[in-house]
C-alpha cells in the first residue's frame, strides 16, 4: 500500500488511470456517514479493457462516476487519488473536471432512454461533446456526427441524425450513446453496464463494437457489469467488488479459471450455463451487507462456507500469484 | 396436454391518432402445447411476441384466430365460473415483483386474499398455512407482516411466488422471473422453482431472453421470432444442435 505522498506504483510503467486507496462515503444528517467504496485501488493500462464487477450496492457504479466527478448530493470522496494523464481527478476543480469528462473519459451510461433528451434529435445529442469542447460547428460537426454513427452501425445514418430518441430501438439507442462517448476520442471510457437493457444479439453487437473501438483506436474501457459471462469474454482483467471493496483482482483467465476468493468461486457457480448445468445452482447464504451495516473483521465473513476464527481480523488485499490479488486469509 | 394452443393469431392496432398503420403481428400461426408436469421455455428478443403469448394464455390479452385449451377446455369460451377456476389454476409470476403486491397490504395480506379465493383453508388455519407457504418459499414467516417495500429484491420475487401458489395453480406463467435480480439472487430463485416445481408438481412455462436460465429451468424450449415460433425442441438438442439461424444466432450471442 502506497503511503501518503509517494507516486504511484510504477512495477508497469505509467497506467493510463490508477486509482489508490479510494473511499466513498454517503453523508447523513445527525448521523454517522455510510461507507460506499472503501480503499478501492484499480488501475487500468492503454488499451486495456478492465472488468469492475459485483452484485447490486457493491460499490462498482459510485466507483466509476466519482473518476467524472458525476457522484450524487451527499455522495463524497473521501479519501485516496486518481491519477490520470499526471493529473489526480479527485483533486480537480469544477471547470478542469467539465473539461476532462466528455472529452478524455467518457461514460456510456446504463439506461439508454433516460440518458437521451427526449425533445432533441438524435444528432444534435451526438455532437454535444464536440461543440461543448471545440470550436467546431455546422457541417463540420454534422458530418462528423454521420461518421460516428455509421461507425457504431446505426443504418442509414445521415437521414437518422434528425430522429429523436424515441424513434430508436433501444439497441440503437445505446449505440448512439456509445457515438456520443466516441465523438472527442477519448483515451478512457467508463462503461457502466451498457448491455444489461438490450437483447442478447444485440448486446453481441455492442461487444463486438467495443471490442473493435480497441484495436482500431487503443481506447481503453473500464467495463462495470453484474454479468459475469459477458465480462469473461470481453476484459483483459478484471476487479470483482463485494460489499464496497475490491476482494480478487487479476487476468481474466486467473479470475476464471482459478478463482482464490470464495465470493469470486460463489459467484461464478451461480450463474446458470448454456450446457452442462449441475442439479443446483450454487448460491451464497444469507445477502449483500447494507453499506451502513458495521461488520468486524472480513466482510463476507458471515456468508463464507470456509470462514475461520481468523476472519475477525480484516484480510488485505494480497497477492496470490503474479497480478493477481485476493483480500481471504486462505486464498 | 394441460395447455394446447393452434394457430393463434394477434394483430395490435399500430398508428396514431391520425394514421391507419399496418399493425404489429404479434402472434403469428403459433401452434403448441405443453403437457402436465412440463417445464418449457419460451426464448426470443424483445417484440418477439412471447410476453404477448403468456397473456394470451392469461387471457389478458384477446387473440384474433386460433384457439387456446386448457385441460381440454377453450378459454375464450369459457363462463364466468369456469374463468374463476381457470384464474385458481393459472398463476404468473411477473418480472417485477413489486407490481403484483399492493403497496398498502402487507405481504401476507396480499397472500391470504389466494386462500380467500379457493376457500379451503379455514380462517383459524390461515396463519400456519402462511407461516408453511413462506418457510416453503424460503422466507422468515415475520415477513407476512411486512410492507411489500420493506423486502429486497429477492424477498419481494419469494413473496410473489409465494402468493402464485397459495391457489395451488396448475400451471405457473413466469416473465422473466429474475432478469431483475443479482446473479447470486438469481441462483436462490432458480433453485427454488425447480424445488418446489418437484414437490407441488405444477406446469410451468418460462419467458425469458435468457437462454442459460432456460437451460437450467425447462424441459423443452420455443425459440419465437417476430410472433412467429422459429424453433421448437428438448432444450439439450435444440442448443446442442440448433437447426434455425436465429436460434444459432442466440445460442452464440449466449456463449
Amino acid at each position: 500500500m502506497t503511503e501518503g505522498n509517494t507516486p504511484v506504483d510504477r512495477r508497469s510503467g505509467e497506467a493510463l488511470l490508477a486509482v489508490e486507496g479510494l473511499s466513498i462515503e454517503l453523508e447523513r444528517r445527525a448521523l454517522p456517514p455510510v461507507p460506499i467504496a472503501r480503499d478501492v485501488s484499480l488501475r487500468v493500462e492503454e488499451g486495456e479493457i478492465v472488468g469492475l464487477i459485483g452484485e447490486s450496492g457493491s460499490g462498482k457504479t459510485m466507483t466509476a462516476k466519482s473518476l467524472i466527478g458525476l457522484l450524487p448530493e451527499r455522495i463524497h470522496v473521501v479519501a485516496g487519488r486518481a491519477m490520470f494523464r499526471s493529473r489526480d481527478l479527485f483533486a480537480l476543480a469544477p471547470p478542469q473536471m467539465r473539461a476532462v469528462r466528455g472529452a478524455e473519459i467518457s461514460l456510456i451510461p446504463q439506461d439508454a432512454l433516460h440518458a437521451l433528451n427526449p425533445v432533441q434529435v438524435i444528432g444534435r445529442q451526438v455532437g454535444e461533446p464536440v461543440e461543448v469542447h471545440t470550436r467546431r460547428r455546422g457541417s463540420d460537426v454534422r458530418d462528423l456526427v454521420v461518421r460516428l454513427l455509421e461507425r457504431v452501425r446505426i443504418p442509414n445514418a445521415r437521414a437518422r441524425t434528425g430522429n429523436y430518441p424515441h424513434q430508436f430501438s433501444g439497441g440503437m439507442q445505446q449505440r448512439a450513446l456509445t457515438a456520443m462517448a466516441l465523438s472527442m476520442e477519448p483515451p478512457l471510457i467508463l462503461a457502466d453496464e451498457p448491455t444489461t437493457a438490450l437483447d442478447v444479439t444485440i448486446q453481441a453487437e455492442i461487444i463486438a463494437l467495443i471490442r473493435d473501438l480497441r484495436a482500431q483506436t487503443g481506447t481503453s474501457f473500464l467495463f462495470i457489469s453484474h454479468d459475469l459471462g459477458l465480462v469473461s469474454s470481453l476484459c483483459d482483467r478484471i476487479y470483482v467488488m463485494y460489499a464496497g471493496e475490491i476482494v480478487e483482482s487479476g487476468a481474466r483467465d486467473e479470475i476464471f479459471g482459478r478463482p482464490r476468493h470464495p465470493y469470486t468461486r460463489a459467484l461464478t457457480g451461480a450463474a446458470p450455463r448454456l450446457l452442462g448445468n449441475p442439479e443446483r445452482l450454487s448460491t451464497i447464504p444469507g445477502r449483500i451487507p447494507q453499506p451502513s451495516e458495521e461488520i468486524a473483521g472480513c466482510r463476507f465473513r458471515d456468508r463464507c462456507p470456509l470462514a475461520e476464527p481468523r476472519c475477525a481480523t480484516p484480510p488485505a488485499l494480497r497477492e496470490v500469484a503474479e497480478g493477481h490479488a485476493a483480500r481471504c486469509w486462505l486464498a | 396436454m394441460l395447455v394446447q394452443a393452434r394457430n393463434l393469431r394477434k394483430t395490435f392496432r399500430a398508428g396514431g391518432l391520425f394514421r391507419r398503420g399496418a399493425g404489429v403481428l404479434a402472434l403469428d400461426d403459433v401452434s403448441f402445447s405443453l403437457a402436465e408436469g412440463e417445464a418449457l421455455g419460451v426464448v426470443g428478443e424483445s417484440g418477439s411476441g412471447k410476453s404477448t403469448l403468456l397473456r394470451t394464455i392469461l387471457k389478458l390479452t384477446p387473440y384474433d384466430a386460433g384457439s387456446i385449451t386448457f385441460d381440454g377446455a377453450e378459454i375464450a369460451a369459457m363462463d364466468r365460473a369456469a374463468l374463476r377456476r381457470f384464474r385458481q389454476r393459472v398463476q404468473p409470476v411477473f418480472q417485477n415483483p413489486y407490481s403484483t403486491f399492493n403497496p398498502r397490504f402487507s405481504v401476507g395480506a396480499s397472500i391470504a386474499l389466494g386462500f380467500e379465493l379457493l376457500g379451503n383453508v379455514e380462517k383459524a388455519d390461515i396463519p400456519g398455512e402462511m407461516a408453511r407457504l413462506l418457510d416453503d418459499v424460503g422466507l422468515d414467516p415475520d415477513l407476512a407482516r411486512a410492507l411489500p417495500h420493506q423486502l429486497s429484491g429477492g424477498q419481494r420475487q419469494r413473496a410473489a411466488i409465494a402468493r402464485a401458489l397459495a391457489v395451488k395453480p396448475d400451471l405457473l406463467l413466469l416473465d422473466e422471473p429474475t432478469s431483475a435480480l443479482d446473479v447470486s439472487v438469481q441462483a436462490q430463485v432458480l433453485n427454488l422453482f425447480r424445488d418446489l416445481q418437484r414437490r407441488y408438481g405444477f406446469s410451468l412455462m418460462l419467458v425469458t431472453h435468457d437462454l442459460p436460465v432456460v437451460t437450467f429451468m425447462c424441459d423443452s424450449v420455443l425459440v419465437m421470432k417476430s410472433g412467429a415460433i422459429v424453433e421448437r425442441g428438448e432444450t439439450g438438442t435444440l442448443v446442442r444442435d440448433p437447426e434455425s439461424d436465429y436460434t444459432r444466432k442466440l445460442v452464440s450471442s449466449a456463449l
